[in-house]
């Protein structure tokens, strides 16, 4: 069964020598060509998940191992591949005015694609989509089309970069950030429509955020990124609302709650993260920050260890006897083929319909 | 100086109003805005792009220039009005009673100057003739108040990460021991560990001298987190303002309800139902609104002249 | 976060063609170096134009009138000391040393743009190659350079060859220019947009970042044609530029080999100099007015 996308042991360095830094470690990974998912991949600056999507959707070369696209190396396809690669898989980037050519109305972010694609045969076909794909995700034709950049705000230019990727009709969207730009009243509009779009049209999503919190309110699985190692992997329910890595607590306490009454727990005094490149053969990325580290994490770097079903976590706090670790291949964390955990072992979780 | 007294506010702004002359017109980024802010309280203006909260804040620091003016109101701080200020008396004040963390502030640390260089410069810069050994003193002395070690006054501003930066950002904006703080999103740039650091950092700070804090930001998580008052502003006014406690359990204006209601949040999973309520909520134009004290100490923005 | 001014009045509906106008106008206000660059240049090519209705473009011949002749009603600049008649050889002569500007300054526009976007677009060995030479050209002596070519040229060269030569050394820093530009553009949200649509290098290119870059190519072919125009006048001065045409060069060349500044024939040398002023002036203002409509100022107002 081969998965539409897949990174085998991705590494990603840049520059050399001294400033030689490690932004992706044997990442493996991959998204499932029939059943949708909706993943988010949560890390802070640095560590390495703006990388992860640059490299997935062909942008940046690995330094070692490989992007699969159904089973081809995308960064040695041809043409055809390559299209074909762009029409299943498409992007939604975090700055919603960097994304528009200043130079035309915001029609030609839309028409681009139904030209290159061939996706309507005529300009009236092709006008009928465009208004069809900006009404799914809540825009007014009249309102949108025909304006310029500038003249739109940015929740609006963002929903129609989300109509765009809608109109291509993809089977896997990479979200980089998508709310980070927007203000706050308008980033659940935005989100809502990606959560839409998952259900309606079962188009897998790549979430990539630093924002725990809109993570948890669309996907269904994470995987928290440090330092371009992961650190732990699961349903989102479990793994914000019981994190197991010290890195992941750390994240979940720090978030600050729009409740007075819910204070973050107490002061905390973790060291900053150093400049210096960790010692990578020889230790937990998290070592020199962790509030619990022991000798052995700074004696080699922790395998991921399954903790639960559908769940895993890269720290020495859970090699218990026995316990099966999973090699850094993420898929292997979930036991069903699809990314998504057993309806059935419901936490409160919201209706999914299955898909048909 | 003389202690004020007791209920006297440390900083008051009545009437604000700052505009923009553009090409195609006139803008007022601020519409009349008033509020105090009492010795040692944390007031906190919430607002989105747009609403004009940084602008006041420029407005209260001083920092307004052209194509924009301050056009009607005062700020009064010290019984000054530091609107009607020459750019050298403003100058004083800054340091000595008012400290500034303006938005990116990390950023305009000089990158070819030592930390240490910096806290010279400020500390100096209002009194000249301040000697060498007093100079480190105070400079070690403030590094620690933000938790910082003294090997960092020897470092260039690249060597220091985000989190870093903007505390010794706060470190040398309270060098004169002012009585207002004032901080423009301070912790944008940070993730949310290193922003959970410097907001501990400045409350600390702000405890110990007992100034106030002025914090303007768009996170409303934050916001609650730290301050004992907040504001909402909107198109330019304050459409709400109260004790943050009743304001998040009883958001009176719709867009203080957007706002709230709207955010993502960690206990419950329903992005249709936050959407809804961001879609749903009219929001009226604030610019006839006139506040009115609707609980104790929690005043809303209502249209003039309609009786609730 | 982005501190936006959002602006009332932006989400405005489409604008009719009046309002285009009006908006221009509005622009031309905030942009006088433009406006007087542009305007200058026009006035000096409309001299070419329709000066020689009025003047009679044969007297800027030798022999044509009386020589060393000061300026009066029948000769208003004057003649020089072959008898042409000076007012004649500004209407022929201007043009012609604009025309060598304007035709070396557009190969050299155009081979520079092209190398430019091969080099920014394309990197790695090609950017390498490109650059290298382009350097290496910069840094010798241009004068050498064309002295050396026009002078095996045998014979007397036309204007239009003129240009070919100057044109050599015309098209180094347009190639720089906008290859920054293209550096700077090439990982835009909307190049990787663009990318994901499916377009390819080359229509990337041309859809995506020349229009984005037209005042850029504005201003490259501003700063061309003056370089070029620089470059000729040397050529002329030394003697290698065409003999029977009275461009503003060959003017100064023969007001050299003339003495006339010894001998105080100031009409003679005066006229050329005011000329070759008045169009460096409207390339500068041009090309000021066109960077300041590539870069606006941050107070033309936030709209984002």
């Amino acid at each position: 069964m081969t998965p539409l996308l897949e990174a085998r042991e991705l590494g990603q360095v840049f520059g050399t020598g001294d400033k030689r830094t490690v932004a992706l470690e044997n990442l493996t990974l991959s998204f499932d060509a029939d059943t949708p998912s909706f993943t988010a991949i949560v890390g802070e600056s640095g560590s390495g998940k703006t990388t992860l999507a640059r490299s997935l959707l062909g942008f940046l070369r690995p330094s070692s191992g490989a992007v699969y696209f159904r089973g081809e190396d995308l960064y040695s396809t041809g043409g055809a591949g390559l299209r074909r690669f762009r029409r299943e898989v498409q992007a939604i980037f975090q700055d919603p005015f960097e994304v528009y050519n200043p130079f035309y109305t915001v029609d030609h972010m839309l028409a681009t694609p139904i030209r290159k694609f061939g996706l309507a045969p005529s300009r009236t076909q092709a006008r009928d989509l465009m208004e069809r794909s900006l009404r799914a995700v809540g825009l007014e034709p009249k309102e949108t089309l025909g304006r310029y950049p500038h003249q739109l705000s940015g929740g609006q230019r963002q929903r129609l970069t989300v109509a765009r990727a809608l109109l291509i009709g993809p089977r896997l969207i990479i979200a980089d950030e998508p709310v980070s730009m927007i203000d706050a009243s308008l980033r659940a509009t935005v989100l809502e429509s990606l959560r839409r779009l998952h259900e309606d049209f079962d188009i897998s999503f790549v979430y990539i955020t630093h924002d725990l919190t809109t993570a948890y309110q669309v996907s269904d699985n994470v995987i928290v990124l440090y330092r371009g190692r992961v650190a732990e992997v699961g349903d989102v329910e479990q793994v914000i609302k019981q994190p197991e890595h010290p890195y992941t607590q750390l994240l979940v306490g720090s978030i600050p709650i729009a409740d007075p009454d819910r204070p973050w727990a107490e002061d905390i005094n973790v060291p900053e993260a150093g400049e210096r490149e960790l010692d990578r053969e020889h230790a937990c990325a998290f070592a020199d920050r962790c509030p619990q580290v022991m000798p052995r994490c700074t004696q080699s770097p922790p395998p991921l260890y399954r903790t639960h079903d559908n769940r895993a976590v890269s720290c020495f706090l859970y090699d218990r006897d026995g316990e099966e670790t999973v090699e850094g291949d993420v898929r292997k964390i979930f036991r069903s083929s699809d990314l998504r955990p057993d309806p059935a072992g419901g936490d409160g979780r919201r209706n999914q319909t299955d898909p048909a | 100086m003389t202690a004020p007294a007791a209920t006297e506010p440390v900083l008051q702004v009545t009437d604000l109003a700052v505009e923009y002359r553009m090409r195609h017109g006139t803008v007022r980024a601020v519409n009349g805005v008033s509020f105090d802010i009492q010795p040692g309280e944390r007031l906190g203006l919430a607002g989105e792009s747009g609403s004009g909260k940084s602008t006041a804040a420029m407005a209260i620091m001083g920092l307004i220039r052209s194509p924009g003016r301050v056009t009607q109101g005062s700020v009064v701080l010290n019984g000054r009005d530091v609107t009607r200020l020459e750019a050298e008396q403003m100058r004083r004040i800054r340091l000595a009673d008012m400290a500034m963390i303006p938005q990116g502030a990390m950023n305009s640390l000089n990158p070819v100057r030592r930390v240490r260089t910096h806290f010279a410069d400020s500390i100096r810069a209002h009194s000249a003739r301040v000697g060498d050994r007093e100079v480190r003193r105070r400079m070690v002395e403030l590094l620690g108040m933000v938790d910082l070690g003294e090997e960092v006054a020897d470092l260039y501003p690249l060597e220091l990460s985000g989190g870093m930066k903007q505390r010794v950002c706060i470190a040398l904006s309270i060098c004169l021991q002012p009585r207002v703080i004032i901080a423009d999103e301070p912790t944008s740039a940070l993730d949310v560990v290193m922003q959970r650091q410097v907001m501990q950092t400045l409350r600390a700070v702000q405890e110990t001298l007992g100034a106030a804090v002025l914090l303007i930001g768009h996170d409303m998580g934050l916001l609650a987190q730290f301050v004992d008052r907040l504001g909402v502003m909107y198109e330019g006014k304050l459409v709400e303002l109260g004790p943050v406690r009743s304001v998040f359990r009883e958001p009176l204006h719709p867009y203080t309800q957007v706002l709230i209601r709207s955010l993502p949040s960690l206990d419950e999973r329903d992005p249709v139902r936050a959407a809804k309520i961001a879609q749903s909520t009219r929001v009226p134009s604030a610019v006839n609104a006139v506040m009115t004290e609707a609980r104790p100490g929690h005043w809303v923005a209502v249209e003039e002249a309609v009786s609730r | 976060m982005a501190t936006e001014l959002d602006l009332p009045g932006n989400a405005s509906a489409e604008r009719p063609w009046a309002q285009r106008l009006h908006d221009v106008i509005d622009y031309c206000r905030t942009n006088p170096s433009l406006v007087a660059g542009l305007g200058l240049l026009l006035i000096l090519i409309l001299v070419g134009v329709v000066g020689p209705h009025i003047v009679n473009p044969n007297l800027a011949q030798p022999t044509s009138v009386k020589p060393d002749q000061p300026p009066s009603p029948a000769y208003p600049l004057g003649s020089d000391d072959s008898g042409r008649d000076l007012i004649a050889v500004v209407v022929v002569g201007l043009p012609l040393t604009m025309e060598i500007g304007f035709v070396a300054g557009a190969i050299g526009l155009v081979v520079g743009t092209i190398l430019g976007f091969a080099a920014g677009y394309l990197g790695g060995s090609v950017d390498a190659v490109l650059r290298t030479l382009a350097d290496m050209l910069l840094t010798v002596p241009s004068l050498v350079v064309l002295v050396t070519i026009a002078a095996t040229l045998k014979g007397n060269i036309t204007i239009v060859e003129e240009a070919f030569v100057v044109s050599i050394l015309a098209w180094m820093w347009p190639l720089r220019a906008i290859r920054s530009q293209v550096l700077s553009l090439r990982d835009r949200g909307y190049v990787q947009i663009a990318k994901l649509s499916g377009m390819r290098w080359d229509e990337i290119i041309v859809r995506e970042l020349i229009p984005n870059l037209l005042p850029y190519l504005a201003a490259s072919f501003v700063t061309s044609t003056a370089a070029a125009v620089l470059a000729s006048i040397g050529l002329e001065l030394v003697g290698l530029g065409p003999q029977s045409e009275p461009d503003m060069g060959m003017t100064i060349y023969w007001v050299l080999q003339f003495n006339a500044l010894i001998r105080g024939l100031w009409w003679w040398w005066l006229t050329p100099l005011v000329c070759l002023a008045l169009f460096f002036i409207a390339l500068f203002l041009a090309s000021t007015g066109l960077d300041q409509l590539a870069n606006p100022r941050a107070h033309r107002g936030g709209n984002r």
